[in-house]
């Protein structure tokens, strides 16, 4: 059993995960846990929704002008278990764009300075606007989270037709079709550019208690690991200089880093990545050859 | 004394985890004054507590507001509230 699930490749794991969390987090026929806050853009207005979205959280307790006591423990707590590995393994929204982002067509990389939007995004539309103007503001983000235009306002227009059509129905649902497009030419763009939970739990990737080993000491710079990465990061140059690569603010901890390294299986750390007979081998022979 | 960089991210983890458990519980025993805007019209004001855990709830559905610094609900408290979703 063991050895069957060692054998199973690590995006495929990935996606087992990523599957049952949405499935598991849209499973609430009756019960309800939403005084838990569970950081992953996930709408706590789904029918369906188990646990309550902190950005929806954060913007309403702003409105109300009180400090959110749970709601930025358990983001804190989970932060410094974790980091961003919420974001790479059970963010729902994160899976719809992995899967988008499999669609053919136009690719690019977004520019590096896009990903200090989404700490803007973060204090204006759900700090800063919604303690001036009020939880009802229509610049709060909420107004136009994708995620809930996805789970609760087209699903409402389905059900509901064209009564339940407005302005900001329209903007919200122009927002999610502009979102979709961009994820399936920009790997995980959302994440990177616009979400506001990315955001919250970025820092903590600096200290916390989760930690993907460096797949290798013998770093050559190939760039493998950054052409794996979703986030479109430089895992590489952590890597070469030793540190964690997921010590940084844009790593979702996905290890796919870990496993495109071509070295890791020659540099004694190949317990992480499941060993092929022969690989170690071939591998060690083609370094040889490089060197001559 | 020079720590290492792991020792620092394990001090600072700690500290930081040990902040979130105080926030927690915190969050575990305030309690929040709640008016109801329905009995005023006699000059008492009704109010009752509800914990920070009820108040999370309330929030995923707007069910309080402010005004004039107090917190008001938005529904009949006494009746029971099923599932409900957030008007934004």
């Amino acid at each position: 059993m063991v050895n069957a699930w060692r054998r199973i490749s690590l995006t495929a794991k990935r996606r087992a995960v990523q599957f049952g969390s949405l499935l598991l987090l849209h499973s609430s026929w009756g019960a309800e846990a939403k005084w838990l806050c569970l950081p992953v853009l996930n709408c706590h207005s789904c029918q369906l929704a188990w646990f309550a979205c902190p950005i929806g959280v954060l913007v309403h307790y702003a409105g109300l002008h009180v400090f959110p006591f749970l709601a930025v423990g358990t983001v804190l707590l989970l932060g410094v278990l974790g980091g961003r590995i919420l974001c790479g393994w059970v963010c729902p929204f994160g899976f719809l764009q992995d899967l988008l982002h499999k669609l053919p067509g136009p690719k690019f990389r977004l520019p590096a300075w896009t990903s200090w939007i989404k700490y803007a995004v973060l204090v204006v539309t759900v700090l800063l606007l919604p303690f001036i103007l009020g939880a009802a503001t229509l610049a709060s983000f909420c107004r136009f989270c994708p995620a809930s235009a996805l789970q609760v306002t087209a699903p409402r227009l389905v059900g509901s037709g064209a009564a339940a059509l407005s302005a900001m129905t329209v903007v919200k649902l122009a927002v999610l079709v502009l979102v979709l497009l961009a994820v399936t030419m920009s790997s995980r763009a959302f994440c990177r550019v616009l979400c506001p939970i990315g955001a919250m739990l970025a820092p903590f990737n600096y200290i916390s208690l989760w930690k993907i080993r460096p797949p290798t000491e013998h770093c050559r710079q190939c760039a493998a690991c950054r052409e794996a990465c979703p986030e479109g990061g430089r895992p590489g140059d952590r890597i070469a200089a030793g540190v964690a690569p997921n010590r940084a603010l844009d790593c979702i901890v996905c290890h796919e880093c870990q496993k495109a390294c071509p070295e890791a299986n020659t540099s004694g750390v190949s317990e992480v990545l499941p060993t092929k007979p022969g690989a170690n081998d071939a591998l060690a022979l083609s370094s040889e050859e490089t060197l001559e | 004394m020079k720590l290492s960089r792991t020792i620092k991210e394990r001090l600072a983890a700690a500290a930081l985890i040990a902040v979130a458990v105080v926030l927690l519980l915190i969050g575990a025993l305030r309690t929040h004054k709640i008016y109801d805007p329905v009995t005023e019209e006699f000059g008492i004001v009704a109010f009752q507590r509800i914990s920070e855990r009820e108040l999370v709830e309330d929030a995923t559905f707007g069910g309080v507001r402010l005004d004039k610094g107090q917190l008001y609900t938005t529904y009949d408290r006494t009746q029971p509230r099923g599932k409900r979703t957030c008007p934004t």
